[in-house]
């Protein structure tokens, strides 16, 4: 997936969406190629850009209901967009929180909590940074119209929320 | 003290750390299964009134000197207002020994078919429980105690019925969304509201669990998982963490007409912050509001920022008004032993010196 998000990814013509990433070394090795970046501790950056001339309102609506362009379509679209952006930030975290154990030296005398604590810390903050970012909600809301738009009132027996009820709450007896 | 690991080596143990802490958390989950044997332990109350989608309950104090203005708690309509009631952490149980009277609404679980919107919330029902509460005290005026959406909602009362309300008290109300920077705020900014509330009705708890995923996943579902796996030796530790998670994920359907005007009012164009919010028919000018105003907030508050919430003391005419600020967050204000400490003494000393009238022996 590091692979493809390093390449100039466009999608259909009809959301005229471009993924466009920073030039990326030809690196097979995804572990040696992010911890080259890690001296600027920025991690990488993947850009979603939109043509000037797209008139698609999906991406430019704050909440305006654009309820005819939801499909499955949208969906899978979204969800490639919002995969992408979720592997971004893990990858920018992860340069990150690489940084930060090695600029404090003491990665060697740092108890495994403390690790964890340093980690969950960076990885919260770049995942919170993304869920509020413009471009990111932009792309959920379609995603999260057109799922509710497929499945309709049968959210609840939906594969994918479905396995998070099963994880996180356990139903009542 | 120098470095000698390769940062290659760093990043491979910054992902295996990553994973086994996925996989400590999964550990979590059989531990889950145990809050269907959690029960509430409620503070003893009765039930005074109750409809297909609201109880009142009162929970009468037995404090021998006791304040006569009762206080009507107004809670939110995401989880369930038990989070109130929390063993040894209670915030009813210490209004109670403060010598109020303290009246709840729950608004139970929306019927599947409600079309019902805020007005019907705020005029009819709320309306309904403070004429109740008023007669049952023997009151003119009651104390309103709104927490988050309950907090907003008090506002909106107050603001067309402040005859009727002695002290307006609100804990982390959302009122002003261009102040919001939270993820909940900057998702509801975002969201189509109409094909979501058009498509699925009500919103189902499932969907509020998704949505809830991306407010700190990483420290409520992975950190916070591993630490009760490290605990669960713990009983008393493992029950109040079980409690939590039981309220946690008992939350019930959010009415979806509610959730439309919440989302596209409130939070998309900031109506009631700019005055402009109508509330069936009638235009909610938050300057009507001249009560005693206390606001509480959480400077940590993810889901509510603190600085949508202060707005309030600007906006009303209220000569008397208060803001206390806390170092916690948004639960943290009510069900926790700092708020037990720190919040509601304060709170409780605010309101014992604006219901005094009347007190008895």
């Amino acid at each position: 997936m590091y692979a493809a998000a390093s390449k100039k990814i466009t999608w259909n013509k009809k959301s005229q969406l471009e993924l466009i990433s920073e030039e990326k070394p030809k690196d097979e090795n995804y572990k040696k190629h992010a911890v080259k970046n890690i001296g600027k501790s920025e991690g990488t950056s993947v850009v979603i850009k939109q043509s000037p001339n797209d008139k698609n309102p999906v991406t430019r609506s704050n909440g305006q209901s654009n309820s005819n362009v939801y499909g499955q379509e949208e969906m899978f679209s979204k969800m490639a967009i919002c995969q992408t952006f979720l592997y971004n930030a893990w990858l920018t975290a992860s340069t990150k929180a690489v940084f930060a154990l090695e600029h404090q030296g003491l990665n060697e005398a740092l108890g495994q909590k403390e690790k964890n604590k340093i980690c969950i810390n960076i990885f919260e903050n770049e995942f919170t940074d993304l869920f509020k970012s413009e471009e990111y909600q932009l792309n959920l809301n379609v995603l999260i119209c057109s799922f509710v738009k497929c499945y309709g009132k049968n959210l609840e027996n939906t594969p994918l929320l479905n396995s998070i009820s099963h994880l996180f709450a356990p139903k009542q007896e | 003290m120098q470095n000698t690991v390769p940062p290659e080596n760093i990043f491979a143990q910054v992902q295996q750390q990553m994973a086994e802490l996925f996989l400590g958390s999964a550990k979590a989950y059989p531990l889950l299964s145990l809050i269907n044997k959690i029960e509430y332990k409620e503070t003893q109350n009765s039930v005074v009134y109750s409809d297909v989608n609201v109880r009142l309950l009162h929970y009468e104090s037995n404090s021998r000197k006791r304040n006569r203005t009762p206080i009507l708690i107004v809670y939110a309509m995401i989880n369930r207002y038990q989070i109130l009631d929390v063993e040894n952490k209670s915030v009813i149980k210490q209004l109670l020994d403060n010598g109020f009277d303290v009246y709840l609404i729950d608004w139970g679980t929306t019927d599947p078919n409600s079309k019902m919107k805020i007005n019907d919330y705020v005029n009819n029902y709320m309306d309904k429980c403070v004429d109740i509460v008023r007669n049952n005290s023997g009151c003119d005026k009651v104390t309103l105690l709104g927490y988050c959406m309950g907090g907003t909602f008090s506002t909106i009362y107050t603001s067309l019925h402040s005859e009727k309300v002695k002290n307006l008290v609100t804990v982390a109300p959302p009122i002003d969304s261009s102040k919001d920077t939270t993820v909940f705020g900057t998702f509801a900014k975002h969201l189509d509201v109409d094909t979501v509330v058009d498509t699925v009705g009500n919103i189902p708890p499932t969907l509020q669990h998704f949505f809830f995923l991306m407010l700190k996943p990483f420290k409520h579902y992975v950190e916070k998982y591993n630490q009760v796996v490290e605990r669960s030796q713990d009983d008393i530790y493992l029950k109040n963490f079980l409690y939590s998670e039981k309220w946690l994920w008992d939350t019930p359907p959010i009415p979806g007409e509610v959730f439309r005007q919440w989302v596209k009012d409130v939070y998309q164009k900031n109506l009631l912050a700019k005055n402009r919010l109508r509330v069936g028919g009638a235009h909610i000018n938050l300057q009507d509001i001249d009560t005693p105003l206390l606001n509480v907030v959480a400077e940590f508050d993810h889901l509510v920022s603190p600085n949508s919430s202060k707005v309030l003391n600007d906006l009303v005419s209220s000569k008397d008004k208060s803001l206390m600020s806390f170092q916690t967050g948004h639960t943290g204000l009510c069900a926790s032993e700092f708020s037990q400490k720190e919040v509601w003494p304060r709170v409780i000393g605010w309101l014992t010196d604006r219901s005094s009238e009347g007190v008895f022996e």
